[in-house]
């Protein structure tokens, strides 16, 4: 499938990035990538070593281009640091001031962002991460989660209209990512962009309504899940079967034609199709013929995982 | 408070973390119980001389340097490390006003941790010699050469990761050697503009002006000088940081 589609872009876009391009001596951390984000959540997917973290970094302009250019709501961010009173960059790595409480940070923060009530916006965004308990403690003894937590609140003090997340749900705990993937939810509702990366797909499933992938530092793919998905028109589907005779119904099953392959685990065929809808209605029908009870037929990978996995190996 | 008192607030107190404090304060404070120790069979009419020849040579020459490079360099050095170059320079702040703010805090921190070890051996001084304003010129070399060193060092660490290591080399093969042998060059030493600001502040002793007149070689004695030289190098050096964060990556591959 080729990226470069209409889905790498959209309508009124805030940030943009214009074949952009990041290498380190040989290694080519980010190559060509073109696309755009507009308000909402995007989700940004890819292995480790995909090259997220230095997309971020360039869009963000904490890293230089090799080569492209980056538009972050009108400007480049590098000539101008104005914008940064509008965007906002949680970073993935772990690390934050030792010496600060969490109110000191945050609030520092907002002051730094020229914030008109510091004090204020800093309760507030202290609030919406559920810290208010630990505010008052050194960063350099929280978990790794509460840092997390800590840096999101600092980065949203100053309510910006873009925000980028790296990892943000790294170390939360479920009630904790729950409710951060929650908070992204609503600030993207509200009209805000939101680039969240993650190798987590089922989390990114749950906030992002549009996806771009990226596989070794190029863009593999973008647009909203379903679509991407119809897009891949040769992906083969998984279908997961269960049977009380599995081997006499994969043999009954083998030469139709919407059947790709097919392979046994104890009472479960995972069969791979082309069809699935087509596939979905013949199972029942074979079935029954050759005598076999079934007593599951269900979609195996109508999730991120499978469209990653493709995008990945099916390279 | 302005983004520049911001910056200067915070990155002090992270240069001034407890760690880092201590061995610092130490290695600051060095001369005074070598003063001290030192001064037992020493001629009274010798004192102040002795003096003199702890803070030009143990705390100017060798104590002075290495603190101004451990603090100055991790100014961003440390940032850039520890990775929270984001929250700094990801602000609506231009890169000068953080360039600016960055070396007044090394330079602040420098004389903070520095000024414990001058105010030690100045109290050793004055109880040795009876002279209360025995440690003014030491006070007054420090301002200059911890200015001078954050101009050097501040965007030394930016650039180099292993700036600890990069600004000994600068210590030992610019400010010992090559400025020693070259005398044309000696001027830019940092501690001779340090030591020619020390001479100014005070008549020396007789034994500090031979000690005085070996450090300098070429270098004239004078404070106005020294300042002026001292704030140049600054303003050099803050163009030069501040198109450091504009130019180069601020994060690490």
């Amino acid at each position: 499938m080729s990226a470069a589609n209409s889905a790498t872009h959209v309508e009124n876009p805030t940030v943009t990035s214009d074949h952009l391009s990041k290498w380190y001596g040989q290694k080519v951390a980010v190559s060509d990538v073109s696309c755009s984000f507009g308000p909402g959540v995007t989700g940004l997917l890819g292995p480790n070593g995909a090259g997220k973290t230095t997309f971020l970094r360039l869009m963000t302009g904490l890293v230089v281009p090799s080569r492209g250019s980056v538009d972050l709501l009108g400007v480049d961010p590098r000539r101008d640091p104005k914008v940064y009173a509008k965007i906002a960059l949680v970073p993935e790595d772990e690390s934050v001031y030792p010496h600060m409480t969490a109110w000191q940070f945050v609030r520092w923060s907002a002051a730094m962002s020229k914030v008109d009530q510091p004090d204020k916006a800093a309760a507030a965004a202290i609030a919406q991460v559920d810290l208010e308990d630990a505010a008052m403690r050194r960063l350099e003894t929280f978990s790794k989660g509460m840092r997390q937590r800590a840096k999101v609140a600092s980065a949203l003090v100053h309510q910006p209209d873009v925000l980028f997340l790296d990892e943000p749900l790294n170390g939360a705990d479920p009630l904790q990512r729950a409710k951060l993937i929650e908070l992204f939810v609503r600030l993207g509702q509200e009209g805000r962009t939101l680039v969240v990366s993650s190798h987590v797909l089922a989390e990114v499933e749950r906030m992002a309504r549009r996806v771009v992938a990226m596989v070794d530092g190029r863009l593999a793919a973008a647009g909203s899940i379903t679509s991407l998905r119809n897009a891949m028109s040769d992906i083969p589907r998984r279908i997961l079967v269960q049977a009380d005779d599995p081997r006499r119904l994969a043999a009954a099953l083998v030469a139709k034609p919407s059947t790709t392959s097919i392979s046994i685990e104890g009472t479960t065929l995972h069969i791979d199709t082309t069809d699935p809808l087509e596939l979905g209605s013949l199972v029942p029908a074979v079935a029954h013929s050759a005598g076999v009870r079934l007593t599951k037929v269900e979609p195996e990978d109508e999730s991120l995982e499978s469209v990653f996995r493709y995008l990945v190996d099916g390279r | 408070m302005t983004a520049f008192g911001l910056i200067l607030t915070s990155t002090t107190r992270r240069l001034l973390r407890f760690r880092r404090l201590v061995g610092l304060v130490l290695l600051t404070g060095l001369p005074a119980p070598v003063l001290f120790f030192v001064s037992f069979g020493t001629p009274d009419s010798r004192l102040a001389g002795l003096y003199d020849e702890m803070m030009l040579t143990v705390f100017m020459v060798l104590a002075l340097p290495v603190t101004a490079l451990v603090i100055a360099s991790a100014a961003l050095g440390e940032e850039r490390r520890l990775r929270t170059m984001p929250f700094l320079v990801l602000k609506p702040v231009s890169r000068w006003t953080i360039a600016a703010a960055v070396t007044a805090s090394a330079i602040v921190a420098t004389i903070v941790v520095g000024g414990i070890g001058v105010a030690a051996t100045w109290l050793v001084g004055a109880i040795l010699t009876g002279n209360t304003l025995i440690g003014l010129p030491a006070m007054a070399a420090l301002a200059i050469t911890s200015a001078g060193y954050a101009a050097i060092y501040v965007p030394l660490g930016l650039l180099v990761s292993r700036s600890t290591l990069a600004g000994l080399a600068y210590i030992f093969i610019w400010e010992f050697i090559i400025t020693s042998i070259a005398s044309g060059v000696s001027a830019s030493s940092i501690w001779r503009i340090g030591a020619s600001a020390y001479g100014d502040v005070r008549t020396l002793s007789s034994d500090g002006v031979a000690i005085l007149d070996e450090m300098l070689s070429t270098v004239a004695v004078g404070i106005g000088g020294a300042t002026a030289k001292v704030i140049v190098m600054l303003v050099l050096s803050v163009a030069f940081t501040g198109l450091l964060l504009r130019r180069r990556d601020l994060a690490d591959e």
